[in-house]
């Protein structure tokens, strides 16, 4: 079952392609991380899918359902955690939860909510009071009120120090595990790296490519070798030093076939009695294949 | 509308807005604190006795109803109308409409809520002007007086969230709001008693809500009002207003910021 379903969605303000014929599939109970530069149309997207912005064409359906009808049972049905927060500042967490759980005829409780976030202590303080991470916590716990089939999250850990983005990364997994479906937008490629099953790239409006991590990083399949090279000593046989970068005497190689690579200089390196020193064979990150990609 | 669900929530909305309109204490400070500032200059002026329609009555007497009124257009129209600008701005607003919360609920809320404040704030300006000036409660006349009161908060309400669709931002706000009743307030028997004004000049302020609210409540007080519904043409007209406010507001109400 899909969660979210569109088509050829296109947002266009004048001249301005906002969004530009987007197709996005999301399965239902998986983490989808819809990552991109700046300006390159994720926020318009996402605001299309929660109901918040109306599409210029295009089809889109989220949960079965047409956001743009912002039926009553859309609304009870999504959770949406905004890219800023507005938060009645008078009020304290547990009454603003009191609050928002009374909009849901079959909410969670408010006990579960301050729990998975992590806010009993500050239960009892006005939002006013609140550090910005907390009122971010609280951001999440509104949009979980009506126990969502579909949580939206917008850029949800920026200003967050690491061990508060650890914890937060680990509920939203276990939200995940419950069966909820997570669309996230986020600058953070370690973050979509840790949490989502399925990426999509978007830049200047258009969907880049889309894929289940493993799938990007199979499709983008560069390894990276590095290792140090004294150049007075030794100069690389002519097929190797074709595909090297060298930099103050780093040697940085990326290769689709690693392993005939390795023989080629591991094998040129004994013969010729040299140690590569530093030598370092990893996996493209997330981040040099978006990077790779954007470039 | 399901009712059974909508009216426990309407009315938990007006205890949350009573709570957070409470915590601030600056707004609930400064609704009070301008018709204390008005009573305070009028002590300064001299309590003297004035004509008005049916007899003469102290200068206070005239006037507090006159006040009563600027207060209550102050904290219904000019209040909603700002707080809603900055709440549409901050994102507030926007959270809510992510929710399953009905529009109408929400605007209903709002206005009961004010209309109570403003109701309230009448109850002290009038306890204040029989305590400390000597002005008759509205005894013979108070079912027009609360009658008046309701309506009005209600009406100067749903006009401030109506006019929120004309605001572009909350820097926009006080100037805009400010401009669009401060010139009706002078031609309506707030500031100045328009006794003398010209014929068409009170014509053109009585199309407008403000000038038919000031003359009910100026009725209210007066001695000389027999407390029946004399005037049901300034009921109408706040009505027909209150009726205009609302439907604008369902109309073009904006949950979010308009850059």
């Amino acid at each position: 079952m899909l969660a979210i379903d569109t088509n050829q969605l296109t947002k266009r303000y004048g001249d301005f392609q906002a969004v530009n014929s987007v197709s996005l599939k999301v399965r239902e109970g998986e983490i989808f991380a819809l990552l991109g530069p700046n300006g390159a149309g994720k926020t318009t997207t996402v605001e299309i899918l929660e109901g918040h912005r109306l599409k210029t064409s295009g089809q889109v359906k989220v949960l079965g359902m047409d956001p743009s009808e912002n039926s009553t049972e859309f609304r009870s049905r999504v959770g949406i955690v905004l890219q800023e927060t507005g938060i009645e500042q008078y009020l304290t967490a547990v009454e603003i939860l009191e609050q928002f759980t009374n909009f849901y005829e079959s909410p969670r409780s408010i006990s579960n909510l301050l729990e998975m976030t992590g806010l009993e202590e500050e239960k009892n303080k006005r939002v006013k009071k609140l550090s910005g991470g907390q009122k971010r916590r609280l951001d999440v716990a509104i949009g979980l009120c009506g126990n969502p089939d579909i949580l939206f999250l917008d850029e949800p850990t920026t200003g967050f120090d690491p061990s508060a983005r650890r914890t937060f990364w680990d509920m939203i997994k276990n939200l995940r595990n419950d069966g909820t479906t997570v669309v996230l937008t986020t600058h953070y490629m370690e973050e979509a790296e840790y949490l989502a099953d399925t990426v999509a790239l978007m830049n200047h409006g258009k969907l880049v490519t889309q894929g289940s991590l493993s799938d990007l990083k199979i499709s983008h399949n560069q390894t990276s070798i590095t290792f140090k090279l004294d150049e007075s000593s030794a100069v690389l046989p002519e097929d190797i030093q074709e595909i090297s970068e060298i930099s103050k005497s780093m040697v940085l190689i990326n290769t689709e076939s690693p392993t005939a690579v390795l023989s080629d200089l591991t094998g040129w390196a004994i013969s010729e009695g040299i140690e590569l020193t530093n030598l370092e064979v990893s996996r493209q990150t997330l981040e040099e294949i978006y990077l790779g990609i954007l470039k | 509308m399901n009712l059974k669900r909508h009216i426990p929530l309407f009315l938990k909305q007006i205890v949350y807005e009573s709570k957070s309109y409470r915590r601030n204490p600056a707004a609930a400070f400064f609704t009070l604190v301008f018709p204390l500032l008005f009573l305070f200059m009028l002590r300064i002026f001299g309590n003297d006795f004035v004509e008005i329609d049916g007899g003469s009555v102290s200068r206070a007497t005239k006037y507090i109803p006159m006040i009563t009124a600027f207060s209550v257009i102050g904290s219904s129209y000019t209040g909603i109308a700002m707080t809603l600008t900055i709440n549409r701005d901050i994102g507030v607003l926007k959270r809510y409409k992510g929710t399953p919360l009905p529009l109408m609920i929400f605007l209903l809320g709002k206005i009961t809520h004010n209309t109570i404040v403003s109701f309230v704030l009448a109850v002290i300006i009038a306890l204040i002007a029989f305590f400390a000036f000597d002005v008759g409660l509205p005894r013979n006349s108070i079912a027009p007086f609360f009658l008046t009161m309701i309506l009005g908060a209600a009406t100067f309400t749903s006009l401030g969230i109506a006019f929120t669709s004309l605001i572009p931002n909350s820097d926009a706000a006080a100037p805009m709001v400010n401009a669009s009743i401060i010139p009706l307030m002078f031609i309506s028997d707030i500031f100045i008693p328009m006794d003398s004004a010209p014929i068409w000049l009170n014509s053109v302020a009585q199309i407008f809500p403000v000038r038919p609210f000031s003359l009910l409540l100026q009725e209210a007080y007066s001695p000389f009002s027999s407390g029946s519904l004399n005037n049901p043409g300034n009921y109408l007209i706040l009505f027909a207003w209150l009726a205009i406010g609302l439907i604008t507001s369902l109309k073009f109400f904006s949950w979010e910021p308009r850059r």
